[in-house]
């Protein structure tokens, strides 16, 4: 092995067991916190049902905006203090009509429709919030579905917290996964809602999702709304809310559900939206980065966030080197000898020399396995999750692969990035 | 809002993450350590047959007069390269993937090609005294300067495989040339001024010799060719 890669790796075992072990250390620290709020899950209740608006930003979101906005309507809350406002953002498709169907089969409900040429996601909330009622707003994507007790757990995690508390995030969990890629976001996002358990202690969480994130309204429109032009408006909030120091909470029962990408092609899309739009809040905030001025945010998550960036591309480095090289090697020497396999099955012998192998790397990797197993089971059980609900087999491919591919879409978006192409259809037509 | 910072958790994390990577980190080191110690034994059970093969051949020069004692010798010295040949590959494996003690490697590398020019000629001279029919090819390489020398080396070992005891292959690690004169020595001889050159029998073959073009240069420094040669011949006609 070469010596700049050997100290290279090294290096990353290190920074890997460091944070793996520190996930670990928090999680095991917090076991019996976590385990008294499950137990206590059911009375956690509000004590008061102030206004909420629940804004369904919708672009062409025909096949999903009925169920999505059902979910809503069954929500269990005082029908008085609860407004729902649509913002059609200039859909071309049948959007429109089904939503003033539902409207008017549920004349009881407060539905406000809006409308506006496609000018993308922030600018259809931004839109909301200027009119909205509610003392809290809900930012609801139109594939989401959320549970009926929902709110009540989301504002009961405002009342518990501090007056700074000014977003509770929801946990979100893959709509009824089918295809493999929907399985390993399965697994992706149970192990997320995990670590945002944990961010929540330690007030370091910095996205509020798209799908049912609870806004305190007086705060956000104090802030000057959602940034319109960013690729990750729920991002970017959430460092803004970090930077004038207000807390962000994680509400681990709230659930709601969100249609993934069912294909590598339109996870690739998605994904290397959020990693573009990511990287550009990083560099846009990158003043807190280990500034003590932010606590735990400053001094820990965002290294670990910068890390995260570079540890991509070693990855896929990483996968090349160690995986498709010795492979490639194989097959050039397979060619060299004329693909000849009968000599040289002829003259294979089966032997094991333990000293052939790295037991020290094997030691650390394994190790790092272990923190990962560990956090896959414990993810579930956080999130009442059976391990094997939807099979086993595809298991082993989400260890092995995912993350992988993963990587392979970040470097992609990284070099899209930097040629220029990055695509900005999210934020509408119109800008 | 007040913000944390918990200088007492990244302390302690920090000091378990030191405990395991340094349990890693030790456990490789003691790898890389038995790993040395592996091949030095190795070196020293070659030593040992080095000391058996030079007092047959002594006892053959001295004590008969005829070659009764050939198909013996010739067996101890098949026996010998080929505990030599696996104890190199396994060197060069373990080299590879060492993390710390390369240097140590490289002394081993120049026992090892010590180890290969000893038995070449004695390889040689075994030939002519006992009138074997075995072919002889000199490998030199370098690992520093000949990015195509690994090719040769495969086409190499395919044929180590295909021709077993028949072939005697003895790879020559010039990089060692500075600290080891034999090597000038040999390259002086066959006039060796790149990177791979194989000699075979007497011939000298510059470049990467392919394994169509090898065959017959093999084939050819056998007295009786083995009947791989036909095989193969009739392989590549297909």
């Amino acid at each position: 092995m070469n010596s700049a890669i050997n100290v290279l790796t090294w290096v990353m075992y290190f920074i890997g067991l460091y944070f793996s072990v520190f996930w670990m250390y928090a999680l095991f620290e917090r076991y019996n916190i976590f385990s008294a709020e499950h137990k206590s899950s059911a009375s956690r209740k509000p004590k008061r049902f102030p206004m909420v608006s629940v804004i369904i930003p919708a672009y062409n979101a025909a096949s999903t905006i009925r169920d999505c906005l059902t979910s809503v309507i069954r929500i269990d809350y005082p029908r008085e203090m609860l407004e729902i406002i649509v913002v059609n953002d200039g859909s071309t498709d049948k959007t429109l009509s089904v939503v003033s169907e539902i409207m008017g089969s549920n004349s009881g409900m407060r539905i406000k429709l809006m409308s506006q040429n496609n000018l993308g996601k922030g600018a259809a909330l931004n839109n909301a919030i200027r009119e909205c009622k509610g003392e809290f707003f809900a930012c609801l994507d139109s594939d989401s579905f959320v549970e009926p007790e929902i709110l009540q757990r989301m504002l009961f995690v405002f009342e518990e917290g501090s007056p700074d508390v000014a977003i509770v995030t929801p946990a979100m969990k893959v709509y009824r996964p089918r295809t493999l890629i929907q399985k390993f976001q399965r697994v992706e996002y149970l192990i997320a809602l995990l670590f945002n358990r944990l961010l929540s202690h330690f007030d370091a969480l910095y996205v509020a999702p798209g799908p049912f994130s609870l806004y305190r309204t007086d705060v956000v429109r104090k802030l000057g709304g959602f940034d319109e032009r960013n690729l990750t408006e729920d991002q970017e909030i959430g460092y803004r809310m970090q930077k004038f120091n207000y807390r962000l909470k994680h509400c681990f029962d709230g659930y709601v559900y969100t249609v993934s990408p069912e294909t590598i092609g339109q996870l690739f899309r998605q994904r290397s939206r959020w990693w573009t739009g990511s990287l550009l809040n990083f560099l846009k905030y990158k003043s807190l980065l280990l500034n003590p001025k932010y606590g735990h945010f400053g001094i820990f998550q965002l290294p670990f966030i910068m890390i995260g960036y570079l540890t991509v591309f070693l990855v896929v480095f990483f996968f090349f080197y160690f995986t498709i090289l010795p492979w490639f090697d194989r097959f050039y020497e397979f060619y060299l000898v004329g693909f000849d396999w009968k000599t040289l099955a002829s003259s294979f012998r089966l032997s094991f020399d333990v000293l052939r192998y790295d037991l020290g790397r094997m030691f650390i990797l394994l190790t790092l396995l272990g923190f990962g197993l560990a956090t896959f089971f414990l993810a579930h059980r956080s999130a009442r999750e059976g391990v094997f609900k939807h099979g086993f087999l595809y298991l082993p491919l989400y260890f092995l692969f995912y993350y992988v591919l993963l990587a392979f879409i970040y470097v992609i978006a990284a070099v899209q990035l930097l040629v220029g192409r990055r695509n900005n259809k999210w934020l509408g037509k119109s800008i | 809002m007040a913000r944390q910072i918990y200088m007492r958790t990244y302390l302690a994390v920090g000091v378990i993450s030191l405990l395991i990577f340094s349990l890693g980190f030790l456990l490789s080191a003691q790898i890389d350590n038995e790993r040395i110690t592996r091949v030095e034994k190795a070196t020293q059970l070659q030593e040992l047959n080095y000391k058996s093969l030079q007092f047959q051949q002594l006892y053959l020069n001295t004590l008969t007069n005829n070659t009764e004692s050939c198909p013996v010798f010739e067996l101890s010295l098949q026996s010998s390269i080929n505990t030599l040949t696996d104890s190199l590959e396994r060197m060069e494996a373990y080299k590879a993937s060492a993390n710390f003690n390369r240097d140590e490697f490289g002394e081993l590398s120049r026992n090892y090609v010590l180890d290969n020019l000893r038995y070449w000629l004695f390889a040689k001279r075994t030939k002519e005294l006992c009138s074997l029919d075995f072919a002889t090819v000199l490998y030199f390489y370098s690992d520093s300067n000949c990015g195509i020398c690994p090719d040769q080396g495969v086409v190499l070992s395919y044929y180590k495989k295909l021709f077993g005891d028949r072939l005697l292959v003895f790879p020559i690690n010039s990089d060692i040339e500075g600290t080891e004169a034999s090597v000038s020595m040999l390259k002086k001889r066959y006039n060796v001024t790149v990177y791979p050159t194989i000699i075979v029998g007497e011939a000298r073959y510059e470049g990467v010799v392919s394994r169509t073009e090898l065959l017959p240069v093999i084939c050819g420094s056998f007295a009786e060719p083995p009947n791989e040669c036909l095989s193969v011949s009739n392989d590549e006609a297909n």
